[in-house]
Order: C-alpha cells, then structure tokens, then sequence
C-alpha cells in the first residue's frame, strides 16, 4: 500500500464519510490500509460532531422584540426627513415673504403716496391687478403646489407604519 | 415555503405591515441563530448577531428584487454580520491548495476524541480557517440549507461548494490531528 493509492481515493473517503455507500474497492482498500481506516473514523466523528454542533433557539418574544426595533429605526429615520424637509419649507416661505416683502417695497417706493401705509396699499393694489391679468398662471400654480404637498403628505402616510 | 408565499410576505413586509415582519423573523429565526451559533465565540452573542441580522434585512426590504431565495439573502446577510462582529480577524495561513493540506501522521490516527473534546478542538481549529470555508462548513449541517443555497450565498457553483467542503474538512482532520502530535 503506498502513498498514492490513499492520495487517489481522498475523495471517495470524504464521501464515504459524509454517508455515502463505500464501493467494493474502497472497502478492500481499507481493510488493508489502517491509516485510512484511521482517518475515515475520525472523518466520521467530525461529521457526527459538526452534525449535532449545539446551537441557540431563539429567545421567547424574539420576533416581537425585533419588530419593535426595526419599528423606532423607522421612526428615527421618519424624524430625520421630516425635520429636513420641515427645515426646506420654512426656508422656502421666508424666502417667498422676503420676496413678496422686497416687491412691496419696491412697487410700493415706485409708485409714491404718502408715508409708508400708503404705499404698502399701492403695492398690494398693484400686485392683486397683475395677478388678476394672469388668473390662470395664479391658479395652474396654486394647484399645483396643493397637488405637490398632498401627494407628499398622502406618501407620508402611506410609509408609516 | 413556496415562492409565492414568500414573496406575498415580503410585499406586505413592504407596505409596512408590522405583523408580516413578525411573521418573517418568527420564520426565519431558527436558521439566524443555528448559523450565529456555529459562526461566532465568546464574548459576541448569537442573539446580538440574530438581532443586526434582521434590523438589516428590514432595512434591506426594499431593495430585495427576489432574484435570490429570502433564505439565501438573509444567509448571506447573518455570515456578513457574524464575521463583521468577529473584527474581520485575518485567518492564520492555512494553504487553501488541497495537495498541501498534509496528511494526518500514523502516530496520532488511533487517538480516540470524546465528542466534547473534539468539538473543543474542532471550535479552534475551525477559527483557523478563511471565512468562506468556515460558512461552507458551518452552514452545510445548518438544518434546511442545501448546496444550492450555499452557493448562491456565496456566489460560486453547487460543484465548487462540494469540493470546498471536501477541502475544509481535510484541513480540519489535519488541524486536529496535528493539534495532538
């Protein structure tokens, strides 16, 4: 029996071991190999040993426990878009007051008047007539940004849990 | 579970159906802990690994495009997680060339192991080995988990899967019985 003859049948040991039928062959060889014969005992120790390896069940309430976690993940990452987006829009209205501030200012400073009351009045005068003469840009634009913030309160909704 | 279950569960895991999750980790949870089990040692727990598993798979839902098994997909997540909790630990050189791994010597192959003996080794022996092929024979004796799973897990061919197996536990009987000499 050399080397070699244990090299080649390598393979079929390790099958053998793992449960399959051992071939006439090998079984010869291993009634006259005591070194294969050694190794395909311990080959089968380790399989019974990794086999029946002890491993934990999961704790009672895992599932629930879980859950509740994966739960406040969501919740924490809720409050971070929203603080964000909350953030986005009141900068977005100071700046749209800014806005509508300046072209009071500077229709009500055109168009002169009396003190500052006066001129604010001028302004806004001349603002409403503008927005009259363009009606429907006014309320394609009003619709449209109603649709945007209940598309994105109806998704918001849609998200939570 | 069949496909079409497994997918309706994850579609209302989607729509944020609290009780669809509940109903996943309850499924799947035997499987997370059988692998954490055999995956990490002391002082990392099983549970902790089980609990980052699922939060991932929680958070992973929405990108899961089924193309893989959900058992697949959490398999893979539950081997990432544990090797990530072992501090990604270099494996000390072990040749991965199947004609290197040396044969066990006559002297020692008639020493009988008790089973907690071996299993003492074996736990040393297998942090010894790379990654892959302590999830390959980890994962093979994990109850349900087939070739085919192993494989896509792992991203290699089912035949591939069986000679590494092979390969491992040859290193494995080398290590123990070099452990004795």
């Amino acid at each position: 029996m050399t080397l070699m003859d244990c090299a080649a049948r390598r393979d079929e040991l390790d099958e053998v071991a793992a449960g399959a039928p051992a071939q006439a062959a090998f079984q010869a060889h291993l009634e006259t190999c005591d070194g294969c014969r050694a190794e395909l005992a311990l080959a089968r120790h380790l399989e019974r040993v990794l086999a029946t390896w002890p491993t934990p069940a999961p704790p009672a309430h895992f599932a629930i426990t879980i859950a509740a976690a994966a739960r406040r993940e969501t919740w924490r990452q809720e409050q971070v878009v929203d603080w964000g987006f909350n953030l986005a829009l009141g900068m977005g209205l100071a700046a749209i007051v800014a806005g509508l501030g300046g072209m009071v200012w500077m229709v009500g400073a055109s168009a002169g008047g009396d003190g500052a009351p006066q001129a604010a009045a001028n302004a806004v005068g001349a603002l409403v007539a503008t927005a009259r003469a363009e009606a429907s840009v006014v309320s394609t634009a009003t619709v449209l940004l109603v649709t945007a913030v209940g598309a994105w309160w109806w998704a918001e909704e849609r998200r939570r849990w | 579970m069949s496909d079409t279950s497994e997918r309706e569960l994850v579609a209302r895991c989607r729509r944020g159906e609290e009780a669809a999750f509940r109903t996943l980790v309850e499924r799947y949870s035997p499987m997370v802990f059988a692998l954490a089990g055999r995956l990490v040692q002391a002082p990392q727990r099983p549970e902790d690994i089980a609990q980052e598993t699922f939060l991932r798979v929680h958070r992973g839902l929405p990108y899961f495009r089924g193309e893989a098994k959900l058992s697949t997909w959490i398999f893979r997540i539950v081997s990432n997680v544990a090797f990530e909790a072992r501090g990604r630990e270099h494996p000390r050189d072990v040749s991965l060339d199947d004609d290197a791994a040396p044969v066990p010597r006559p002297a020692v192959r008639d020493r009988v192991f008790s089973d907690i003996e071996l299993r003492d080794r074996l736990d040393k022996a297998l942090a010894r080995l790379p990654e892959r092929y302590r999830v390959l024979v980890q994962g093979h004796y994990v109850q349900g988990v087939k070739y085919e799973d192993l494989a896509e897990a792992l991203g290699i061919p089912v035949g591939t899967v069986k000679t590494h197996l092979f390969r491992a536990k040859r290193l494995l009987r080398a290590a123990l019985t070099g452990d004795l000499a």
